[in-house]
């Protein structure tokens, strides 16, 4: 019996993906990437666009600069790390150990990095973009407590404006948090 | 281990709440232990169970007043069943409230407390693929999308499902599909047997157990009530999510290569 009830092209895109997520392990890719059916509100509207401004006064902890900056950014989580390495604040979807690893490494690496380029500083960004998602890295300087390094995991880069607005944020509310 | 479970759809009216709600009863009346967490902003949950719209303390207070999630949750009757209400939240904060449970990480922080010495967390999310079903979804092993067997569901299922690829790609790997449920199926009307069959015949993941439309569901949301705790005649309907739980968790420990799957071996007859 033909089924004159259901627009088959809806049941068609329902079919490819549902059969794809059915038969597919734990942990394991999605596979290609599917057929643009739709056109996406992020590469619309600009980040900056909807970016939140308070006033730096109202930020008063990390938690409190990790959650405004997940709304600039509109990354998944974001994490701090201090001189020694060692994660003092992280907020959003944390993994299931948490960023203590990610923090160290990114930390060593980003010391590591700067070796590349002697003559051009201090290496202030860092945007690594894996298979399952981007890496960003960002340091700046808190006074006596060294540097600083704030993360962010996400599927997002962050453009010129972003990373000049978070460090100048940064730099304005590190002297009470540091 | 405990296995997260988000109830989510596309569309509404399709039994989510119902499912959850009776899901977990069943869940608990085969020894699990069982917490059904509800992320819906209209509070669902305590509607399905008539109780008085902010009555119960919930999820809503450990968010605005840092109440510990512990204190929150609601104890039945029903040992190893319990409920994390969605709490008083003001309907005037729903945005807010949605917009934080997806940017801030806290579903996933609750469902981790909450895991704590039990089987089964059913998340229970509101109508559409929006901020809450994104966290919901971000915190969970597995989706479970309940499909109403009417036209206009079949035709919407692809958005639900896209956003379950898009989360299990880009923000939780673990996350898996458990299953398509079809509900109010009506055997007896083409219309919905269509759906039923276009499903089962197109679609990946449809579960082969249904939930019938069926007089029982309306009796027992008058009563507030899980269909199992109706007084009177045991309809099949209330043996109904037995079945189901025996096919999900089937699935599960098929999943995990083994587990505790009923298994005899042949036996002669003659």
């Amino acid at each position: 019996m033909r089924d004159r009830s259901v627009i088959s092209s809806n049941v068609d895109v329902a079919a490819a993906i549902s059969r794809s997520l059915a038969a597919r392990r734990p942990g394991a890719p999605t596979g290609d990437e599917p057929r643009e059916l739709y056109v996406r509100f992020e590469r619309v509207v600009p980040a900056e666009a909807s970016s939140p401004r308070p006033p730096a006064a109202e930020i008063g902890t990390w938690e409190a600069f990790l959650a405004w900056s997940l709304e600039l950014t509109r990354a998944h989580a974001g994490f701090v790390v201090d001189s020694q390495g060692f994660v003092i604040a992280s907020r959003g979807n944390t993994p299931k150990d948490g960023f203590e690893g990610i923090g160290a490494e990114l930390c060593y690496a980003m010391d590591q990095l700067r070796r590349i380029n002697p003559t051009g500083g201090e290496l202030r960004l860092l945007e690594l973009q894996f298979d399952a998602n981007r890496l960003i890295g960002l340091r700046a300087d808190a006074g006596a407590m060294g540097t600083i390094l704030v993360g962010f995991q996400g599927t997002r880069s962050i453009g010129d404006d972003t990373r000049d607005t978070l460090l100048r944020q940064l730099g304005q509310v590190l002297p009470g948090l540091a | 281990m405990t296995h997260v479970i988000s109830l989510v759809s596309s569309k509404g009216g399709c039994g989510k709440t119902t499912t959850a709600l009776n899901l977990g009863v069943a869940f608990a009346e085969r020894g699990r232990r069982v917490v059904v967490v509800d992320l819906d902003p209209q509070g669902a949950v305590g509607l399905a169970l008539d109780r008085p719209d902010g009555e119960w303390p919930g999820l809503a207070e450990h968010v605005i007043e840092g109440r510990p999630v512990a204190g929150l949750v609601v104890e039945t009757r029903l040992p190893g069943f319990c409920l994390l209400p969605r709490g008083r939240l003001d309907p005037v904060d729903t945005c807010s409230y949605e917009a934080f449970l997806h940017s801030s990480g806290k579903v996933r922080e609750v469902v981790r407390e909450l895991s704590a010495g039990r089987d089964y967390v059913l998340l229970d999310t509101p109508s559409g693929v929006g901020a809450i079903s994104r966290a919901a979804l971000a915190a969970s092993d597995w989706a479970l999308l309940p499909l109403q067997a009417e036209p206009l569901a079949l035709r919407s299922i692809g958005q639900a499902l896209r956003v379950i690829e898009h989360v299990s790609r880009e923000e939780n790997r673990d996350l898996r599909l458990l299953g398509i449920l079809p509900t109010m199926v009506q055997v007896r009307d083409e219309a919905s047997f269509n759906v039923l069959r276009t499903a089962w015949a197109r679609l990946g993941g449809v579960l082969e157990s249904v939930v019938p439309r069926a007089p029982v569901f309306l009796r027992a949301s008058e009563a507030g009530l899980p269909v199992s705790f109706l007084a009177g005649r045991v309809t099949p309907e209330a043996r109904r999510f037995e079945q189901i739980v025996i096919e999900l968790e089937t699935l599960i420990a098929e999943s995990a290569g083994g587990g505790e799957v009923d298994e005899r071996p042949q036996r002669d007859l003659l």
